[in-house]
């Protein structure tokens, strides 16, 4: 079932780089950044039986991963906050304050 | 092993850096430089002066009883070439040093009254120190780079005290002219110098002397080199055809003329080709370029000096019709005698400039149709300027007569025909200051009402520096008349020894001295006997003038070399650098500045369309590399 | 096919389904739902590869936790629930773009070969709270000071300015 569990996960990649690329509110962005992530995660658990499965290495780092999320959700979601104050509204196409 | 030779230029160059300082200080401060602290950096750099002084009479005694002074340390390396920082003195420095340090005293204290009441004086003071400083160096250094940088910092000083009443254009202009033209001999020295290292890789007196005695000195470096030094004198000494800066520079300060311009800087040609005689010596012929370009200057410019009506002109003129005798006396084979003629010429010249800065300060006239009578007014100055007249007119037993004469006597021996354009030289030196004399001193004032014109007595820091040097004009001579053993002459000690020259016959000294009386007797006829009416004395002038029609007037005007050189050397100058400024640097250089001004904007506007500021384009170009280094890595593990 | 393969295909299908809807839709009430589903659906997918409390974890921080802060922050940004958006913005960039990445990702998948999943312990939950407080000791205390880091960075950034 390993293999099935790689396909799944490049899929759902490749469905969160399509949201990252396309949507344009800073709130979807983030839930495609969050669908990249699980992605990643279910590659390492489905790993996790393969290399080393009494040491867990797989479902630690998945863990880690989940640990990863929370903090990025928090800090992203402030700053779509305060971007929103700054800007007005959490459009990206708005904020292109390095634009040359 | 001694400091004395280093502390007789350095003390004024102390007092120059003192007195800038203050100025810069003063001046930083905002304070409005007040006359007490002019009057101030006077008397400090004039005591700097008399240091100088003392010191370079006790340099020349100590050297009189054998002691040796000379200085020596090592300056830099360059490649092979090492330069020394090296002083010395010998008969000829020594005597050098004294009369510029005695000159320099007095023209500080004269100026102390001169320039009273004037703007930044005390920067005229550190200027007049910084020559002082310089002119000492360039007669103690005993090798040639250090004679060098010496000369350009006489130049530069030379430039920054003609120019300094800068205010005025003409003034300015004269500055710059004097510079530029000084320049253009100096190129020459410049030559010269090059050459000399790459011949012997030194430049120490003593080494290129030793190396011009050499049978290898020879060729067409044995020529060139002491025309090229020459080339640097007849630029400095303002001799035919670079004489044409010297008359414009009389626009500085009078002071300044007396020191600079008549007294020191200019005889530092002089010094320089009896500094190198033996470079001389090696190569016959260029002596004589030295005595003819020396005689034909000296009977060219006394020929312009009759016709000029500015007092300070007339002297200019004289100034270099008397280097002309220095310069011929030179290339004659008698150094000695140029050298004492320099020597006195020194001491009465100045002391005519000092007296027409005199004149020039009670009436604030300086042309001779405006001046007359003053004898009755200024005593002092009159009976003063007389002596110094009469010494250059070679009237004995002043001291113009025994150097002249000692010029003449040695062209007559070697150089007859130039001999006799001296003597022809001679007495036109005697009726120009004849005319100059019996003009502003005798007769009755010119305009008729003008009070200040009148005059008055000079101050006694004027006076004194008159009396000291009238003084000197009447004994300096003695110290190399013939009748005495010429013991100036044996102290210099130039060149090949034991050329002791021919005596000079009777009649020849008899023929100079009745020259002499002529020219001042042409000169009473002319000027002296019916000026005690106003406007006639002029009227000899005015005959001259109608007599010799335009020949006259290209006289007056120095023979058009200033209007040659303008149409000849300046015009195409100016129209060269016209052409580079308007045709090169501004239609191309500036077009090619700007067009590629315009490129890099562009270029720019082109590429920072790539910085959209938008995250996502930034994301994009992230998925790009990602796609990239994901098919680099799987088509490696393949 | 095993009734644990049809569970792995129906989660993958929810997954799948849960996740495009939560990228292409206008509404974003409705894209967080759809992620909430989609989280939901890789927790099945975990316990169904035997992480049992990876998938437990799954439900209690990102459902539980992360979903809620963004419902919270969708709320307070209020911008999308009254003013629908334009559904995708270049849609062609992005889809080469990700067809690009996911088909590689895919295929390399497809072709890397057969992977031989071996039985965990016993005491799977035992083993990993033994590894994480063991051997991954260090990036497991790093974790709690990155959250911690992040926590008072989130409050410092969305703090309102100081009057």
């Amino acid at each position: 079932m390993t293999t099935p569990a790689l396909v799944l996960s490049s899929v759902l990649f490749a469905i969160g780089v399509f949201g990252v690329l396309t949507r344009r509110n800073a709130i979807t962005l983030l839930v495609s950044v969050e669908i990249m992530m699980n992605a990643a995660n279910i590659n390492l658990v489905a790993f996790s039986r393969v290399h080393e499965p009494a040491a867990m290495t797989g479902q630690v780092f998945a863990l880690l991963g989940i640990g990863i999320a929370a903090c990025e959700a928090a800090v992203g979601l402030a700053l779509i906050l305060a971007v929103r104050r700054r800007f007005g509204g959490t459009d990206v196409q708005s904020i292109d304050l390095l634009k040359g | 092993m001694s400091v004395v030779l280093v502390a007789i230029f350095a003390v004024p160059l102390l007092v120059c850096a003192a007195l800038f300082v203050g100025a810069a200080v003063a001046s930083r401060r905002g304070e409005i430089p007040t006359r007490g602290w002019g009057r101030l950096a006077g008397w400090i750099s004039s005591a700097g002066a008399l240091t100088s002084l003392v010191l370079a009479v006790t340099a020349l005694l100590s050297y009189r009883a054998g002691v040796d002074v000379s200085v020596s340390a090592v300056w830099f390396h360059v490649g092979d070439l090492e330069v020394p920082f090296s002083l010395r003195l010998d008969g000829l420095q020594a005597v050098m040093a004294v009369v510029v340090a005695a000159v320099a005293f007095l023209v500080h204290l004269y100026s102390v009254g001169y320039m009273h009441g004037d703007r930044d004086v005390s920067v005229y003071f550190a200027e007049l120190s910084l020559f002082t400083a310089a002119m000492l160096l360039l007669v103690l250094s005993s090798n040639f780079f250090l004679l060098y940088v010496a000369w350009e910092l006489v130049g530069a000083s030379s430039y920054l005290l003609i120019s300094f009443y800068f205010e005025r254009p003409a003034a300015a202009a004269a500055g710059k002219k004097a510079f530029l033209t000084t320049r253009v001999g100096d190129l020459g020295l410049l030559i010269a110098l090059f050459a000399i290292v790459w011949q012997t890789g030194s430049l120490d007196y003593d080494a290129v002397f030793a190396w011009a005695a050499t049978p290898g000195f020879q060729g067409a470096w044995a020529v060139a080199i002491p025309l090229l030094v020459f080339a640097g004198a007849v630029g400095k000494s303002a001799q035919f055809p670079l004489h044409v800066w010297l008359p414009d520079a009389m626009e500085g300060p009078t002071p300044v003329s007396a020191l600079i311009h008549a007294a020191t800087m200019v005889a530092a040609g002089v010094y320089l080709v009896a500094r190198a005689y033996p470079l001389f010596e090696a190569a016959p012929v260029s002596l004589d370029v030295v005595a003819y370009i020396g005689a034909f200057t000296a009977l060219m410019s006394a020929t312009v000096a009759v016709t000029q009506s500015d007092i300070k002109k007339v002297l200019a003129y004289s100034t270099i019709s008397q280097l002309g005798f220095m310069m011929a006396a030179l290339g004659a084979g008698a150094p000695e005698a140029g050298v004492f003629h320099l020597f006195t010429h020194a001491w009465f010249k100045a002391l005519l400039f000092l007296g027409a800065g005199s004149v020039i300060h009670a009436t604030g006239r300086q042309t001779v149709q405006e001046l007359g009578g003053l004898v009755r007014t200024m005593p002092v100055t009159a009976w003063t300027f007389a002596v110094g007249g009469l010494a250059l007119a070679g009237i004995p037993p002043f001291a113009g007569f025994w150097s002249k004469e000692e010029v003449l006597g040695s062209l007559l021996a070697h150089q007859p025909v130039l001999a006799a354009a001296l003597l022809v030289a001679s007495f036109l030196t005697a009726v120009y200051i004849g005319r100059l004399f019996f003009l502003v001193f005798l007769g009755g004032p010119r305009l008729a009402g003008d009070v200040r014109a009148r005059g008055h007595e000079s101050p006694w820091v004027m006076a004194l520096p008159l009396l000291v040097l009238a003084t000197a004009s009447l004994v300096s001579g003695f110290f190399g008349a013939g009748f005495l053993g010429q013991r100036l002459q044996h102290f210099l000690s130039i060149g090949a020894a034991g050329a002791e020259p021919p005596g000079t016959p009777a009649w020849f000294t008899a023929l100079a001295i009745a020259v002499g009386v002529a020219g001042l007797g042409a000169a009473w006829l002319g000027y002296g006997r019916s000026s005690q009416r106003a406007g006639e004395a002029l009227g000899f002038d005015i005959q001259l003038r109608s007599t010799l029609g335009r020949a006259y007037g290209v006289v007056e005007r120095a023979y058009l070399v200033n209007e040659f050189y303008g149409r000849m050397v300046v015009g195409p100058l100016v129209a060269a650098g016209r052409f580079l400024w308007l045709g090169v640097d501004g239609r191309v250089i500036d077009r090619a500045v700007d067009g590629l001004a315009r490129v890099v904007p562009g270029l720019g506007g082109l590429v920072r369309r790539v910085q959209s500021g938008e995250v996502r384009d930034y994301l994009a170009a992230v998925a790009f590399g990602v796609i990239f280094l994901v098919a680099l890595a799987l088509g490696g593990l393949r | 096919m095993s009734l644990q393969d049809s569970l792995f295909a129906g989660f993958g299908l929810i997954a799948v389904v849960g996740a495009l809807y939560a990228v292409i839709t206008r509404s974003l009430l409705r894209a967080i739902v759809a992620l909430g589903a989609f989280l939901t659906a890789v927790a099945g997918e975990f316990y169904l590869l035997s992480a049992d409390f990876v998938a437990v974890v799954q439900i209690f921080v990102y459902v539980g936790g992360i979903l809620v802060l963004m419902l919270f922050a969708l709320m307070l940004s209020a911008s999308g629930v009254r003013h629908p958006l334009a559904a995708i913005d270049r849609p062609g960039l992005g889809a080469v773009l990700a067809y690009a990445i996911g088909g590689g990702l895919v295929w390399a998948s497809w072709t890397a070969g057969t992977f031989v999943p071996a039985e965990l312990p016993e005491d799977a939950v035992g083993a990993l709270g033994r590894a994480l407080l063991g051997t991954q000791l260090g990036p497991f205390e790093l974790i709690g000071v990155i959250l911690l880091a992040s926590v008072i960075a989130a409050l410092s950034i969305a703090r309102r300015e100081q009057p």
